[in-house]
């Protein structure tokens, strides 16, 4: 049963509300303590609300205003909204009080969509979940899914509408457009970002009829374009690939991230995932060959890591070739060995034999010659990856870009509209678009924040979020899904699609109405049309298909001849790689506080990106963490701070985009280091011939996690510096338990013989050598009893656990400072593990949050009892019972509890405050606080089956991690039910509990890690 | 017989204690003199100054880690404890002496004790006092921690009576109750005399506090009981009290804490640090008040003798928590132990090491027992090894526990330094004020050692 029939749903969002909130730029944020906005600040801010400018903005009048609800569906993008103004206590039909709505929506991200469903609490939305009828979520989510909701209560987004800097009525910007419609659209150019909205789409063409002369550009500075023209050569057509993992058995990654950042990494990842999901030592499991210059979240997955920098990657495809050559594919190919033979050997061989079954991915940021080779390599292998049709999706092309720059150079442009993108950050440095953007007379950008492109246009439009406005987008496989708005405007803000209507049609439309009117022309073509409409609304897509998956013919012939393989890098020079930031994306995140903190997979690092190094390069340049060093490419230089990573190809150094922006964004303003200005239009993905000179300068970075796994330990006495990593490395076999898929089949009970090995007394149960009260208070084998499960073999340590706790628990951001002192406050913390060769290092991951131990050592030294066990098996924390003496803290032997140091929520600005959740108290300081197995998730499942009048069933409720992996690792339930999804994972004979020795029974269990290695290639990465 | 007058072994006694020809009269007027000074002396004043300076920066940093939280200091996650409990088991410790040398040693009947147990015990109630200070101030909500008593209110919560820490808050207060009481039990003879001497208001107030204190035999004889009974009571305090602490840390489940060897250990290193801080404060004040003759040079080298043994007693425990953590076979406590010795904080450990465990060994030779400077600076010396034990205990082990995935690194801030030099200031301004309106030896007691204290005193039986 799908979780949104489950919940009273209603087909149509009706009631939302307006919450208009003028300019202001001061009232505090959480960037730091700092900062921390006065009394004064405060009731400044609460004046400013337009609706209550002498009350004040206070809890009831704001549940007053939530009552102002709209009349009718669809009427948020009228012009003048009628309202009615109802009180609360006579609220909407329908309407319990503290119950949760849901409604499906759609996050569109560039040119596809992620379904997913959004809680409301009293009207507002709270949480993002997967939509589990969405192709492209499957019912799961990602980390930037998740931080959306605190991404659209941002107090620092843009507001109305401003020309020329003032602050002008909507109706100005209407009069503009409407000058523009009455033109031919001669000097008209519109600038967008990528988006498969059929809706967007139908208006474009409509602007290619009326403006015959204008122009209309996608540019993302992240993008699939070399791959779309990769396939166009193969198969002489624009082509998304979606790669059907599930029936893929043998993945060859050459700098692909498809796991990590990626646009289709929800799905890829569940796919991926499905065949991991081992059972018992008979199932079989994928097999993933990953060749990257930079450890990437796919690249820890990787059953064989190959350390390779980006530049020598088209050399390991044309060996690849040749090996697959050799073993009878039709590629024209020549010899080339390199000293990766054995590694790439065994890849093609296993290609080759598992073929139907096997696929290989290339990295988005290698050239069109590279995919067009792979394209025809994996459609002789019968790779299991369809391909659809890009005709209606508006996907970013740097040649249009460029001949728009070209445009303004010559003078040609008159109005440029720019619809979300901020090209004056992130577009190629040597455009120098800032420049060319002063010549527009006339310039519109639609933007969410005033960001570094709005500064420079004449017209600045607040953006809606798409919680606030309806519209739609297309996932690539071609389901068309509905964005349907979950609250009014918060900011006085407009769609693209309110901004583009007067322009065209020379009157405003309603998003709404135009929505409603292009499914009702393009996509709901059959049938009754209301019918299916609010049967679309209800399931957040519709279920028929608009495109068609595309037969492909090779229309050239495999050959290595095109690929470049003679870029040779001088021994003193370094090649730099631009990778889009697991944290702000390009830049666009950079003000979202949650993926400012949430530390990154890999490096741990927060609040900042850094030039990652290998620790070759670190030793022999002498730069330590945070050193400063300069990176010039031909007459650019940056400079930013190095940090040493394990796995990082020596002559390879790896930048973060999206950092060191200049924009009215507090949390995001200067955090970082711009690296764009070394990125230019002829080579976006890697640049060569980089030197670097290290300064006489450290920066202060953020790491959550100390590397004790390679690095020295610098402090230690004199001779020992080796001393922590020796440990370490002795621990991670312990702590993360692993071996190899061959040795699992041999070795079936291995990992329970692991944890008996030292057993005082092999008949008792480790809980009973606990020093610890043996005689649990409650009997736990009656009733529900909760646990979970994490499956370490399909974890990818994506994130999306971490930011959907985050999200559903209100645990807040502390800033920089805070992190650097140990005070994250992540309930989930993602450990990194790093074995064997720095340089290739096999990378172990492991998501900690409270174990919920039944023998739990934190609670009996709490005087005053305010962490105690539940008569279901949960540990939970009493926070007003709490009194701070941390002692609970010091006795976890997993270090999973987070005390609040600080009031961290003291200066959450009113708009931050509605993104939490009202289900969960927010902490004050001086109280710990740690996973409550969202307790209050299992309250309300619990409450519902008891008004039901029948028993809790497993699948009644997800607690919000297990909600959001989707890697599906999370299993969560009732133990005594041996038919729950976690008992029967706690039944594999992986299952392992974390320091099982310690005796404290936890309720969370492990499934070890396996990998399965080629037998053919010696143990270890490579 | 020869009519060379052969000395009795009490005498010699007397004039190693008591040097110089000293009769009752006299060790009254020297004792007795200082807190009836009409004239403060100039050196009380400037120290006073300089206590009340410490005193004001104790107050300003408690006032902001109340105002603004627990985050003022360089506690984070793993370290969740820092200097405030290093110094909270640190003035425990040093509160150790003063019980053990009224009690212990006056059961033992070793009068030597009598010249510097007043000292010693108006030291460990100071001392008490600073460290009681740390349990109240170190929680995350401070106007809550009334909870930790066990009062009956409305909702029939009690605490946690498993907690170690409430273990620990009965202990001390306990500790605190008895010594205060032995204290001001040993004070009353000479409270007496004080107000007999005094005159106006003084008069009052001492007399008020003398208890209507007259000297009698009956009275003398209840109150030797009453003494006898209270040392007989604060006896296993003094081995209660740390080894209650030290249960804070060995009932967990942390490597390096979880050991059975602290209770025994922590009292070694208790009494060592008492015995230190003794050493330290005599010697000061008997150059200041010129009590040479009373505070002898014997006493200083009886309290060396103490500080040898429960030095070697921890040097013991520091190799034996080696030997056991690698006997142990259990890779997470040898860890713990290598990582202290060897990790980034091993200057901690070696500090420690140098302290507690090096420096008592010159005081195998009696030349070092005697010579003050030396004993001076090495009386500082044992307090600061014994800072560090507790460093090393609290934050080495905490900043690698079991998960390296959790393990961090700890800087102090200000404020944790400026608590901890404002509980001097605490310490010093309450001294200071005995010393200035009190005895600061037990003059009823200084005169046991006298001869003429011996009841067969002028009667020859030979």
């Amino acid at each position: 049963m799908s979780q949104i029939d489950k919940k009273n749903q209603e087909f149509v969002k009706t009631n939302s509300h307006q919450m208009n909130s003028s300019e202001n730029n001061e009232f505090g944020y959480w960037k730091s303590l700092k900062n921390i906005s006065s009394e004064e600040d405060y009731n400044r801010f609460l004046k400013q609300s337009d609706h209550n400018e002498d009350n004040g903005l206070s809890r009831r009048n704001f549940l007053s205003l939530i009552a102002a609800s709209v009349a009718l569906a669809g009427l948020e993008g009228c012009k003048k909204p009628v309202q009615k103004i109802i009180p609360y206590v006579e609220a909407e039909i329908g309407t319990i009080p503290g119950i949760p709505k849901y409604y499906a929506s759609t996050i569109p991200w560039k040119n596809n969509a992620l379904g997913v469903v959004i809680e409301n609490h009293d009207e507002r939305p709270v949480k993002v979940e997967g939509n589990d009828k969405h192709p492209a979520t499957l019912g799961k989510s990602n980390a930037f899914s998740q931080a959306s909701t605190i991404e659209m209560y941002d107090p620092d987004r843009a507001r109305g509408v401003r020309h020329n800097g003032k602050k002008v009525d909507w109706s100005e910007y209407l009069k503009f457009a409407k000058d523009i419609n009455k033109g031919d659209g001669k000097g008209l150019a519109v600038l967008m970002q990528e988006s498969s909205s059929p809706t967007i789409k139908s208006i474009q063409n409509d602007f290619k009829k009326k403006f015959p002369s204008a122009s209309w550009v996608s540019y993302e500075s992240v993008n699939n374009e070399n791959l779309y023209t990769g396939i166009e050569k193969a198969f002489s057509k624009k082509l998304q690939p979606v790669y059907r993992l599930e029936n893929a058995q043998i993945i060859v990654s050459l700098g692909s991230d498809f796991l990590g950042v990626d646009d289709n990494n929800i799905y890829n990842t569940r796919k991926f995932a499905q065949n991991r999901d081992i059972v018992d030592e008979n199932s079989t499991m994928n097999r993933l060959y990953v060749a990257e210059s930079s450890i990437t979240s796919t690249g820890s997955s990787a059953d064989h890591r190959l350390n390779i920098p980006q530049h020598e990657m088209e050399n390991i495809l044309a060996e690849l070739s040749f090996e697959l050559r050799q073993l009878g594919l039709s590629v024209d190919a020549n010899k080339v060995k390199s000293s990766n033979n054995l590694w790439i050997k065994a890849a093609a061989e296993d290609l080759m034999s598992n073929r139907g079954q096997s696929i290989i991915l290339g990295g988005s940021q290698l050239s069109p010659e590279f995919h067009q080779l792979i394209a025809l390599l994996n459609n002789q292998l019968n790779a299991p990856v369809d391909y659809y049709p890009l005709n209606l999706s508006q996907v970013s092309s740097l040649n249009d870009f460029q001949s728009l720059c070209d445009d303004i150079k010559n003078n040609k442009i008159k109005n440029l509209i720019i619809l979300g993108a901020n090209p004056v950050y992130d577009s190629p440095a040597d455009f120098n678009f800032e420049d060319l953007l002063i010549k527009v007379p006339n310039s519109v950008h639609l933007t969410n924040i005033l960001d570094e492109t709005s500064k420079l246009c004449s017209w600045n439009i607040a953006m809606t979020h798409y919680f606030e406005c309806w519209g739609d987008a297309m996932s690539y496989d071609g389901f068309a899904s509905i964005v349907q708005p979950q609250i009014m405007p918060l900011f006085d803000s407009k769609s693209a699609i309110q901004v583009l209507t007067p322009m065209v049609y020379s009157k405003e439309l309603s998003s709404y109405d135009t929505v409603k009117n292009v499914w009702k022309s393009d996509i709901i073509k059959s049938g009754n049309f209301e019918r299916k409409w609010e049967k679309v609304l209800h399931d957040g897509l519709h279920d028929i298909p608009i495109i068609k998956k595309e037969k492909v013919k090779s229309s050239a012939k495999a050959s290595t001849k095109q690929l470049n393989n003679t870029i040779k890098l001088d021994d003193n020079k370094f090649e730099i790689v631009f990778n889009a930031s697991s944290s702000v994306y390009d830049g666009r995140f950079a003000n979202n506080g949650w993926l400012q903190e949430i530390p990154k997979p890999v490096t741990s690092l927060t609040w900042d990106n850094a030039a990652l190094v290998s620790l070759k390069v670190a030793k022999k340049f002498n730069i330590k963490n945070g050193q400063m060093i300069e990176i010039k490419v031909d007459n650019n230089s940056i400079k930013l701070p190095a940090w040493i990573t394990p796995g990082q190809n020596q002559k390879s150094i790896s930048l973060e985009l999206g950092y060191g922006r200049t924009f009215e964004g507090r949390l995001g303003n200067g955090v970082g280091f711009n690296v764009y200005p070394l990125r230019m239009s002829n080579n976006p993905s890697y640049s060569l011939n980089a030197s670097i000179s290290v300064l006489d300068e450290t920066y202060p970075l953020a790491s959550t996690q100390d590397h004790h796994g390679l690095e020295e330990d610098k402090y230690a006495a004199p001779g020992f510096d080796k001393l922590a990593n020796n440990e370490v490395q002795s621990r991670i076999p312990e702590l993360v338990k692993q071996s190899t898929l061959d040795y699992y089949k041999e070795n079936p009970d291995w990992v329970q013989k692991k944890v008996e090995e030292h057993k005082p007394d092999k008949k008792r149960s480790w809980a009973e050598h606990s020093m610890y009260n043996p005689e649990p208070e409650y009997d736990y084998s009656k009733g529900p009893q909760w646990g979970m499960s994490i499956d370490l073999t399909s974890c990818t340590s994506c994130n999306a656990c971490s930011i959907a706790c985050q999200s559903e628990n209100n645990i807040p951001v502390v800033g920089k400072q805070q992190v650097m002192n140990g005070r994250e406050m992540h309930w989930i913390r993602i450990d990194n593990y790093f074995a064997g060769d720095p340089d290739n290092p096999e990378m172990s991951t492991q998501s900690v949050a409270c174990v919920h131990c039944e023998l739990a050592p934190c609670e009996t030294v709490c005087p005053v009892a305010a962490t105690t066990h539940s008569s279901d098996g949960v540990n939970q924390m009493t926070y007003n019972r709490c009194l701070g003496t941390r002692y609970c803290a010091n006795n976890c032997p997993y270090k999973v509890r987070k005390f609040n140091f600080y009031n961290y929520t003291r200066d959450l600005p009113e708009v931050v405050q509605m993104a939490m959740n009202p289900d969960v108290s927010i902490r004050f300081r001086g109280v710990m606080e740690k996973c409550t197995y969202c307790y209050q998730r299992v309250s309300a499942a619990r409450i519902s089956a008891e008004n039901e009048n029948r028993e809790m069933q497993d699948g009644d409720f997800q607690v919000a991690c297990q909600q959001s992996c989707p890697a599906d690792a999370i299993k969560f339930g009732d133990i005594n039910d041996p038919n729950s999804a976690v008992s029967k994972a706690k039944r594999r004979n992986r299952d392992y509990a974390l320091l099982a020795h310690l005796g404290t029974a936890p309720r969370t269990t492990y499934l070890a890690k396996i990998r399965n290695q080629n037998p053919k290639l010696s143990s270890g990465s490579t | 017989m020869s009519n060379k007058a052969i000395k009795s072994k009490a005498q010699i006694r007397a004039e190693k204690l008591l040097p110089g020809n000293q009769d009752f009269t006299s060790i009254t007027n020297d004792i007795a003199g200082v807190p009836e000074q009409k004239k403060t002396p100039i050196q009380w004043w400037l120290l006073f100054g300089f206590a009340l300076s410490l005193l004001a920066i104790f107050a300003g940093s408690v006032g902001f880690l109340i105002w603004e939280g627990t985050g003022i200091w360089g506690i984070n996650n793993p370290i969740f404890w820092g200097w405030a409990i290093i110094n909270f088991v640190w003035w425990v410790g040093i509160g150790h002496a003063g019980t053990l040398i009224s009690a212990i040693l006056h059961l033992f009947r070793q009068n030597w004790r009598n010249a510097i147990n007043r000292f010693a015990e108006t030291m460990t109630l100071f001392a008490v006092i600073c460290a009681l200070v740390f349990p109240g101030i170190h929680v995350g909500r401070i106007w809550v921690a009334y909870w930790f008593l066990p009062l009956p209110n409305q909702m029939g919560m009690w605490p946690n009576m498993r907690s170690p820490l409430i273990w620990d808050f009965f202990a001390v207060f306990t500790y605190f109750t008895v010594s205060l009481l032995f204290w001001y039990t040993g004070l009353i003879p000479d409270l007496a005399t004080l107000r007999d001497r005094a005159k106006g208001f003084k008069k009052k107030v001492y007399g008020f506090f003398a208890l209507g204190w007259r000297g009698g035999n009956r009275q003398w004889q209840h109150y030797e009981l009453a003494y006898l009974v209270l040392a007989g009571i604060s006896t296993p305090l003094v081995l209660s009290v740390h080894s209650v602490v030290s249960s804070d840390f060995a009932t967990s489940v942390i490597p390096g804490w979880h050991t059975t060897i602290f209770p025994p250990y922590f009292v070694a290193g208790a009494i060592y640090s008492g015995f230190g801080m003794v050493m330290t404060l005599s010697i000061i004040a008997r150059k200041v008040y010129n009590l040479g003759h009373i505070i002898t040079v014997e006493h200083l080298d009886k309290m060396a003798q103490i500080m040898l043994l429960t030095g070697c007693m921890v040097g013991y425990a520091y190799s034996m928590e080696f030997f056991v953590a690698w006997y142990s076979g259990n890779p997470y406590e040898s860890f713990a132990f290598v990582n202290r010795a060897l990790g980034p904080y091993w200057w901690g450990y070696w500090a420690m090491i140098f302290c507690n465990v090096v420096v008592p060994q010159f005081f195998w030779f009696e030349k070092y027992r005697r010579h003050i400077p030396f004993l001076f600076i090495t009386s500082i010396l044992v307090n600061i090894g014994m800072w560090f034990e507790r460093f090393v205990i609290v934050v080495i082990t905490l900043h690698r526990d079991f998960m390296p995935g959790a393990w961090a690194m700890y800087n102090p801030t200000i404020w944790d330094v400026s608590i901890y030099l404002g509980t001097f200031g605490l310490f010093f301004t309450g001294f200071l004020l005995f010393l200035r309106f009190l005895p600061m030896v037990s003059i009823a007691e200084a005169k046991l050692v006298l001869p003429e204290s011996n009841p067969h005193h002028g009667h020859d039986h030979e």
